[in-house]
């Protein structure tokens, strides 16, 4: 099991991490994230658990992880941006967990819309971001990362679809280093980001994706949109071209047409964006 | 929520400043307060499971059917007041542009009705964008008048959500 004192040794961050509660197993990394941010805990605090009992994916879905095998842990933000701004947090992370990724493994990892992290089409890491708005300010957000490290076993409706660290690389990756990996990286473009603002990442997300031009179905609560992706809007949302005319979108479930993984998430009519995550 | 998880949040709280956390999850509902006895008595931890607050029966939908003027409501705490406008009530609106969603997941009970109770702080809703899960918190204490947008709606920025009737 991790320890605090293990996780720190070596850490070379400012604020990131500067607090970590460790937990054998929890419900949640993002539920405790969000208790100890609701009383006031700071920025960079990190609550991590080798199991979760009730990991989570967005509106419901469950995220699943074998312990041991993995990462899994939240971070508390407080960025003083407006909230409109804060649309841009979740392609930002993408970005700053893809690199600190490549910088441990010297692999490539794609992003995919909004916040999804693929290698080689198979989704490697899940991120779920739950902020808290009170009065038009944003109070503070959680980032919840799920990495899939050296798991090599899935369960066969997500074969097609997952994949870790070590099938990619052929070796077992140290977790604690990986975790500082990320928290520095994380920390070192965080700091730069509130500097510069948040729209530096569009147009580094946009090396890393390989949807541009590409046509893509996009489900918004049952309602289906096809279009060509013709790249992101200032504030985030993808900009599609559909029918002649140009439509900004800024949610939905995105299937990319022609990648398999994708395909069979279509066919049976799950979405893509959440592998690891089934529907309970 | 597990003893492990209570037992740290217990701890957090008697090394914090701050007096009183209240969690709800999945129906259950935990309270951890500070109690102040008199001055000479030590800090003292309390914990508490409250059964969920929705657990009485409560309409989960409007009433489709218009309630006729003369007919006095049976129940009037649970039915959307009809001319639910003007000075008299709270606007909660929209920050970001969004999603607007009434539950943390589809099959989980509704933050709020209309005819409940909020405390300044409570959580009304999620508004998604960029799959960023928003909980917008009331800023007063008092109770639901109407909610204006139906479930899995797209919202805009400044939209009214919530009418409130300050306690």
């Amino acid at each position: 099991m991790f320890t605090e004192r293990v996780l720190r040794k070596g850490l070379k961050t400012k604020t990131f991490g500067n607090k970590i509660f460790t937990f054998q197993s929890i419900d949640s990394t993002n539920n405790c994230a969000k208790a100890v941010a609701n009383i006031g805990a700071a920025e960079g605090v990190v609550v991590i658990a080798e199991e979760q009992t009730a990991g989570k994916g967005r509106l419901g879905r469950s995220w699943q992880a074998n312990p041991e095998e993995n990462l899994t842990f939240s971070i508390v933000l407080r960025p003083k941006i407006s909230p409109e701004a804060v649309n841009l947090l979740p392609l930002y992370v993408a970005v700053a967990v893809a690199q600190a990724i490549e910088r441990a493994t010297a692999l490539k990892v794609e992003c995919k819309w909004p916040n999804d992290l693929l290698i080689g089409k198979r989704k490697v890491a899940g991120i779920l971001i739950e902020g808290s708005i009170q009065q038009g300010i944003l109070e503070y957000v959680v980032v919840g990362l799920g990495i899939n490290v050296n798991q090599t076993k899935f369960p066969s409706d997500l074969m097609q679809k997952a994949t870790s660290l070590k099938l990619e690389t052929g070796q077992e990756i140290d977790r604690v280093q990986l975790f500082r990996h990320i928290l520095s990286s994380f920390e070192s473009s965080y700091t730069n980001s509130l500097r510069n603002g948040f729209e530096s990442t569009i147009p580094t997300w946009l090396t890393r994706s390989t949807m541009l031009n590409k046509p893509i179905v996009v489900s918004q609560q049952g309602n289906i949109i096809n279009g060509v992706v013709k790249g992101l809007s200032k504030d985030g949302g993808i900009v599609l071209q559909t029918n002649g005319s140009e439509k900004t979108l800024f949610a939905g479930d995105v299937t990319i047409v022609g990648d398999a993984a994708d395909q069979i998430a279509a066919l049976k009519n799950e979405p893509v964006a959440a592998f690891a995550v089934t529907n309970p | 929520m597990d003893i492990e998880y209570v037992t740290k949040l217990i701890e957090l709280v008697s090394e914090s400043k701050v007096d009183e956390i209240e969690i709800e999850e999945d129906g259950k509902k935990i309270r951890i307060a500070k109690t102040h006895q008199s001055a000479a008595a030590p800090t003292q931890t309390v914990y508490q499971v409250a059964p969920p607050q929705n657990s009485l029966p409560q309409p989960s939908v409007m009433p489709v059917a218009p309630v006729s003027q003369t007919q006095a409501p049976a129940v009037p705490a649970a039915q959307p007041a009809p001319a639910a406008t003007g000075p008299k009530f709270h606007e909660v609106k929209s920050p970001i542009v969004g999603t607007f969603y009434r539950s943390p997941a589809p099959e989980a009970p509704a933050f709020v009705q209309v005819g409940g109770t909020v405390q300044k702080g409570s959580v009304l809703c999620i508004v998604e964008a960029m799959k960023l899960m928003n909980e917008i918190e009331s800023d007063v204490a008092g109770k639901i008048v109407e909610i204006k947008v139906e479930n899995g709606q797209p919202v805009e920025y400044d939209q009214v959500l919530f009418l409130i009737e300050p306690a």
